[in-house]
């Protein structure tokens, strides 16, 4: 059994024509690391609030380590933690005083969270700045941090909102590290992000979400498999004079399915267009540049490329902004 | 409800105070002010005073000493929810294995502790500064049994009421200055009852006393029952009402 668990969860806001939430039904495994995608308003913020027992469920179940989330809230709470997208940490206290008192609020003894606090400074390379408080802190740090007090009463489960948003190459490359070796050591975690880049490195199963329904769920790989077309071809051309070029392109042969692109006409290439493929890409180049070259359009570049998880991602939540 | 919770809730409401002094410096310093021309009233009563005009310049005294607990606890209170929702600092304890009601009555108890210490400070000095050098007239009303009994019993439970209704309000606006200018409105009713006392228009005794402490202690403990309710952690975080 999983040790997240979701069936047929729904949510709805007092107030609101639709369902935030709309039967949502998944299992996480203990020690999984499950990503959790979709763009703004897709409900990931809710099932997650859910799960940490912060919103109310309108029907369905949902548990922590077999602890419903309705009926043992407080129960489910020992088991898990949470690390937002933006620092919450107190301003008025030091940074180890936030994860004594974070160890204090669950239970663990005196002796035991001064000990922790200091050896998860150390391990998060905070220990000379363990009296500092967190005001002048870059996000890094404060991420840094706000990880380091999660993991002050050893959940079972942790929560990441957009764990590296904003951080630089070097500091996000540190917490993915972190979450790895949390992996490693048996916690679950479960990531909400946009970046499909650190879903695709960090998770081992994904769900997409969007308008409160699991549009998808199944690991990176098997995902970008699913998509029409494994490989891609982008082309770069000038602005056609009718809407035929696009039909004559997903005519050609292996082509699975034709994406127009947003083109730059400063560059020169009015018109762009990714064709996703089944087979290898190069062959199709010759046939491409010829279709342009019959409505007098010149090839002005060319891209290869595979199947990415934000193709599935803009594949199955389309491009719109919401 | 966990002890261990309740006063881990505490002392990091008292460590924050700590930090910044500023906080308490000011709850003080606004009642010694307004307590200076009053003091300085009651020195000027002569021995021969008449009783209305030993009771006009006490009353004033005693008013002033029940009004501090009214007035001391919004500011701690009314910022507890609303402040720490707005500094994003409420998120990580609800999602502790923290009951609201024992994050409520923590919030609660270090309101309390500073402004009832504050209060008790503010009464001991005005007692012993009337035993020192006011009329005998005055001094026998400031330090009748009854009345200081009053004070003594009424301190803690005015703030608690207060404390309540700072909270309440906190719970459910969302900026602090509302929150504070609110909590200080609703406690002025509270003016009424306690210059009944202190203008002795109801004459003050023991049973008195103790009955109507009695009384405030239910009204009391409705309150935290009453804001326990308005508590609602799924608003507060997700703002939608």
């Amino acid at each position: 059994m999983g040790v997240v668990r979701v069936e047929e969860l729904v949510k709805r806001y007092p107030k609101a024509q639709v369902n935030a939430v709309d039967g949502v039904s998944f299992e996480i495994e203990a020690g999984e690391v499950f990503g959790l995608l979709g763009p703004n308003g897709a409900g990931k913020t809710t099932t997650v609030g859910v799960l940490t027992t912060r919103v109310r469920p309108t029907s369905g179940r949902a548990s922590i380590d077999g602890v419903d989330v309705v009926t043992d809230p407080v129960g489910v709470r020992r088991q898990l933690a949470v690390v937002p997208q933006r620092s919450n940490l107190d301003r008025s206290i030091s940074i180890r005083d936030n994860l004594i008192f974070h160890a204090a609020y669950h239970g663990v003894p005196a002796r035991v969270r001064e000990a922790r606090a200091d050896e998860l400074l150390e391990q998060f390379g905070l220990a000379d700045r363990s009296d500092a408080r967190p005001d002048f802190f870059s996000g890094g740090q404060s991420q840094r941090v706000m990880i380091a007090r999660a993991l002050m009463h050893r959940p079972k489960v942790l929560f990441l909102d957009e764990p590296t948003t904003g951080l630089d190459p070097a500091a996000r490359l540190f917490v993915w590290d972190r979450l790895r070796e949390l992996r490693d050591a048996g916690v679950t975690l479960l990531l909400t992000t946009h970046d499909m880049h650190e879903a695709a490195a960090l998770s081992d199963r994904v769900g997409i979400m969007d308008r409160g329904k699991l549009l998808a769920l199944d690991t990176p790989e098997a995902l970008m498999r699913s998509l029409a077309g494994e490989t891609t071809l982008e082309l770069a051309a000038d602005e056609p004079a009718d809407g035929t070029l696009a039909d004559a392109l997903a005519a050609l042969p292996g082509v699975q399915r034709v994406e127009r692109l947003q083109g730059s006409p400063e560059d020169g290439d009015a018109f762009r267009v990714r064709l996703y493929l089944a087979g290898d890409a190069a062959p199709l180049v010759a046939p491409a540049a010829a279709a342009l070259a019959e409505q007098g359009l010149a090839l002005n570049d060319v891209r290869f490329g595979t199947a990415t998880l934000e193709d599935v991602f803009i594949n199955l939540t389309g491009r719109s902004l919401r | 409800m966990s002890t261990h919770r309740i006063r881990a809730v505490v002392r990091k409401e008292i460590r924050e105070f700590r930090r910044n002094r500023f906080v308490i410096g000011t709850m003080a310093l606004l009642p010694l002010i307004f307590l200076i021309t009053p003091m300085l009233t009651i020195f000027k009563v002569p021995e021969s005073a008449s009783g209305p005009q030993v009771r006009a310049a006490v009353g004033t005294i005693s008013l002033l000493m029940l009004i501090i607990p009214v007035v001391l606890p919004p500011v701690i209170a009314a910022y507890s929810v609303v402040g720490e929702r707005d500094q994003g600092t409420l998120e990580p304890v609800l999602t502790a294995p923290v009951r609201a009601s024992e994050l409520l009555v923590g919030k609660a108890a270090a309101a309390f502790l500073p402004s009832v210490g504050l209060a008790y400070a503010i009464y001991v000095i005005v007692l012993i500064i009337v035993r020192l050098g006011a009329a005998h007239v005055v001094v026998d009303v400031v330090w009748h049994l009854p009345q200081v009994l009053a004070q003594l019993l009424f301190t803690p439970l005015l703030a608690l009421w207060s404390i309540w209704l700072g909270i309440g309000i906190s719970t459910r606006v969302s900026d602090v200055r509302v929150a504070q200018q609110l909590a200080t409105l609703a406690g002025l009713p509270l003016l009424g009852f306690t210059s009944l006392i202190s203008f002795q228009l109801i004459k003050p005794s023991v049973p008195l006393a103790v009955g109507l402490a009695l009384a405030l202690l239910v009204v009391d403990v409705v309150a935290g029952r009453v804001v326990a309710r308005l508590f609602d952690p799924e608003r507060l975080i997700t703002g939608r009402k």
